[in-house]
């Protein structure tokens, strides 16, 4: 179970304060699959960095299964990192490595066993269907197929939480549909919790049981997907569901 | 990938060992300069520590050395650093000035003589225009600087930096009308042996006006138009290439002093190695 | 033709053996040094992930102050240098310490260069994946950026084959001081031009061979 409690980032620039969220507490319980969505500069990416630990919130706890991920620092800081899978909108694959390299980077940053780490990237390049691509190289792969490896190579520790940033917003619409079935099986099949940021209500309405619409650095709505496409309650989220005319 | 780094290491490593190689020799450091390293190269040759190809004179470079029976290596490299890199030679042959201005012109253990090619050659001239080489008051001049006296006082006072020609006992003409000889030098050595000479030449009726040039050129063009009667601060090659490049009649009426090289100590103090 | 080349040959292979000596073996010391103050400069930058802007700041400028020491002043600024290190201040040993230190600043910088090509997104990828600073040093910006540090690497060695030119100063031979001493101001053309041959042929090999192994290490475009 992972609780965001009273989560505030404050950026401090020349210009004055920049107040990127404010005062956002959620709970997503496990085997969720959570989207977050919300107009660009409305405080996703923000959150996502807070969430993935590469930015240090202002105030506010992250908790997973009851401890503080906010407040935590060197080695312990680094191996809650493993606990949190990220699947960035660009991929980040290493463009110089194979994609069983790539899978194999995050499993190979600890004391390793070769043969244990050969037999886990089969595992998951299987899991992604790219099991005959294992020694190319990023660049002869196509977009869906990088996102597979970046999703292969988020999985390899085996975290708690897999954070999406905008997995299928580079993708044609039968590959986005592709990616989705994909993180709805690994769900499904590894009990892994999906947090997605999107701004493609699309996504969130296919695969999403729980969402959360963000606005200006607030969550101005929460709960049950069905139910806020349903019902929306904020005016933004009429908005983002075309109930509203701008 | 691996294997094309360690060949480019171990091609490194086997360059480096080859210029290695090449140690306990003596090492004879001389200027890299086309001028200065032929007479650095026959000075050796005066003292006897390497013999050049016939002929070659002051077109001699290190590749021009015929015997080497002290199997030294010639280093040629910027004059004005050899007084500097004497730590690390055994000898080195270095320009007066270079190596006063370094502080060790006092180590000196030879110099070139004034009989040899070089002091011959570069030598430094007084000068006027063709035709005036026997004017009684030029001829007094010469006599004033070649004389004795002069000479000696040139040797005394610049430590071997520059060295007098030698004197020669000239006849002072008889001078009846006072008059005023304008000669152009450089400043140091020329204008101060200049200034030596003032008194005596007062005495012969001679007033010397010299007058300090820090460039080349004018007191040439000072001379050929007439505004100069005399000048003194080239070697003869320098007032050849200048005759030739602006058409102009300038003479050596004589050659008063010369700025020798020595050789000097490094590594090895004593030219004994050389006896054997 | 063969006259020229009885008369000369020697002189020039042994030139040509200076001046490959001296480039290699200070192209090699260069990088030993230069690599980790590029990265040094690229890590510590704000937003980097050794961010510390004020040592970068004074860090950058005293590599600048070092570069802009012009080459012939450098050699004799650090001869008690060459002398500590190498045993004596004259020949292409000695030639070889003032060029590395030449040189060292400057591969910082194309190091810096290469290293700044890599995305950043691959670097926070590597951070979330819970890498050390060591570990992506090593294993993400060094390994991403082969291709550009190989490109980096000809440029350099060609800048210091150009340094050797004036190490003549010291006594080291190689052939710019052949071409400067015999063929210029002795007046013998064709040494010069020989020479001027040599080293268009020299710096092509390099070229081609540097550009040869970027290509073929960089799997971007397969």
């Amino acid at each position: 179970m992972i609780e965001i409690k009273n989560l505030s980032k404050v950026f401090t620039e020349k210009s004055g304060k920049v107040v990127a969220l404010q005062n956002a507490s959620a709970t997503i319980q496990d085997g969720d699959i959570f989207g977050v969505i919300g107009m660009s500069g409305a405080g996703k990416s923000t959150l996502l960095r807070c969430l993935c630990l590469l930015e240090k919130p202002s105030e506010g706890q992250i908790l997973l299964n009851g401890r503080d991920l906010a407040a935590l620092s060197g080695a312990d800081l680094r191996s809650a990192r493993r606990q949190m899978g990220v699947v960035f909108q660009g991929y980040n694959l290493l463009m110089q490595k194979t994609v069983a390299e790539n899978v194999a980077f995050p499993l190979k940053l600890g004391r390793y066993d070769k043969a244990a780490v050969a037999a886990r990237v089969k595992e998951l390049l299987e899991l992604v269907g790219l099991a005959d691509r294992a020694h190319s190289y990023p660049s002869q792969l196509s977009g869906g197929q990088k996102q597979r490896v970046a999703l292969a190579r988020a999985l390899a520790s085996e975290p708690q939480v897999l954070l999406c940033d905008e997995p299928t917003s580079a993708l044609d619409p039968l590959t986005t549909k592709s990616v989705l079935e994909l993180l709805k099986d690994i769900n499904k099949k590894l009990g892994v919790t999906i947090i997605i940021i999107t701004h493609e209500l699309a996504v969130v309405r296919s695969i999403c049981n729980r969402m959360v619409v963000i606005d200006n650095g607030l969550f101005v709505e929460q709960g049950a997907t069905a139910e806020i496409f349903e019902n929306p309650q904020s005016e933004v989220a009429r908005l983002l569901l075309g109930k509203e005319e701008v | 990938m691996k294997k094309i780094i360690a060949l480019a290491l171990s091609l490194c490593l086997a360059l480096g060992l080859a210029a290695c190689g090449s140690s306990k020799q003596l090492q004879i450091g001389i200027p890299a300069d086309a001028t200065n390293g032929a007479r650095a190269l026959l000075l050796l040759q005066d003292l006897g520590i390497i013999t050049l190809n016939d002929g070659v004179g002051l077109a001699a470079t290190e590749r021009d050395v015929k015997d080497n029976p002290y199997n030294v290596k010639i280093v040629a490299m910027e004059a004005a650093n050899l007084p500097s890199s004497l730590p690390d030679l055994d000898f080195a042959v270095i320009n007066g000035n270079y190596a006063s201005g370094a502080g060790i012109g006092d180590t000196v253990l030879v110099t070139e003589d004034a009989e040899s090619v070089a002091a011959q050659t570069y030598g430094n001239v007084l000068c006027v225009k063709e035709g005036r080489e026997n004017e009684p008051a030029v001829q007094a001049l010469l006599a004033a600087l070649m004389s004795e006296d002069t000479q000696n006082w040139i040797a005394d006072s610049y430590n071997g930096v520059v060295m007098p020609m030698g004197a020669q006992d000239l006849p002072y003409p008889e001078i009846a009308e006072p008059v005023t000889l304008k000669v152009g030098a450089s400043p140091s050595p020329h204008a101060e042996i200049l200034e030596h000479v003032a008194p005596i030449l007062a005495e012969h009726n001679v007033t010397l006006d010299i007058v300090e040039f820090d460039d080349y050129v004018m007191p040439n063009t000072g001379v050929e138009d007439g505004s100069l009667d005399a000048n003194y601060f080239q070697h003869q090659p320098y007032l050849d290439d200048f005759n030739a490049e602006n058409g102009t009649h300038i003479v050596s009426v004589g050659v008063v002093h010369y700025e020798p090289m020595g050789l000097y100590p490094g590594k090895t103090t004593s030219l004994d190695v050389f006896n054997k | 033709m063969a006259q020229f080349f009885a008369q000369y040959g020697d002189l020039l292979w042994e030139g040509t053996l200076e001046t490959l000596y001296m480039t290699f073996v200070p192209t090699l010391a260069a990088y030993v040094i230069g690599l980790p103050l590029g990265v040094l400069l690229t890590t510590t930058k704000p937003g980097g992930i050794m961010a510390a802007p004020t040592f970068n700041a004074v860090f950058g400028w005293l590599v600048n102050l070092f570069r802009s020491i012009p080459f012939m002043i450098l050699i004799f600024f650090v001869l008690p240098l060459t002398r500590l290190i190498v045993g004596t201040s004259i020949g292409a040993t000695a030639a070889n310490v003032p060029l590395a230190i030449a040189a060292a600043p400057f591969v910082a910088r194309m190091v810096e260069q290469s290293l700044e090509e890599i995305d950043q997104g691959v670097v926070e990828a590597a951070r979330c994946m819970g890498a050390t600073n060591w570990q992506i040093i090593t294993r993400v910006l060094l390994v991403e950026s082969v291709p550009s540090l190989l490109r980096g690497l000809s440029i350099t060695i060609i800048t210091i084959f150009g340094y050797t030119a004036v190490t003549g100063a010291v006594g080291a031979g190689g052939l710019g001081n052949i071409a400067f001493r015999f063929g210029y101001q002795r007046y013998q053309t064709d040494v010069m031009y020989a020479t001027v041959v040599l080293v268009v042929i020299l710096v092509c090999i390099i070229q081609s061979v540097c550009s040869f192994l970027a290509r073929k290490s960089d799997k971007r475009n397969r």
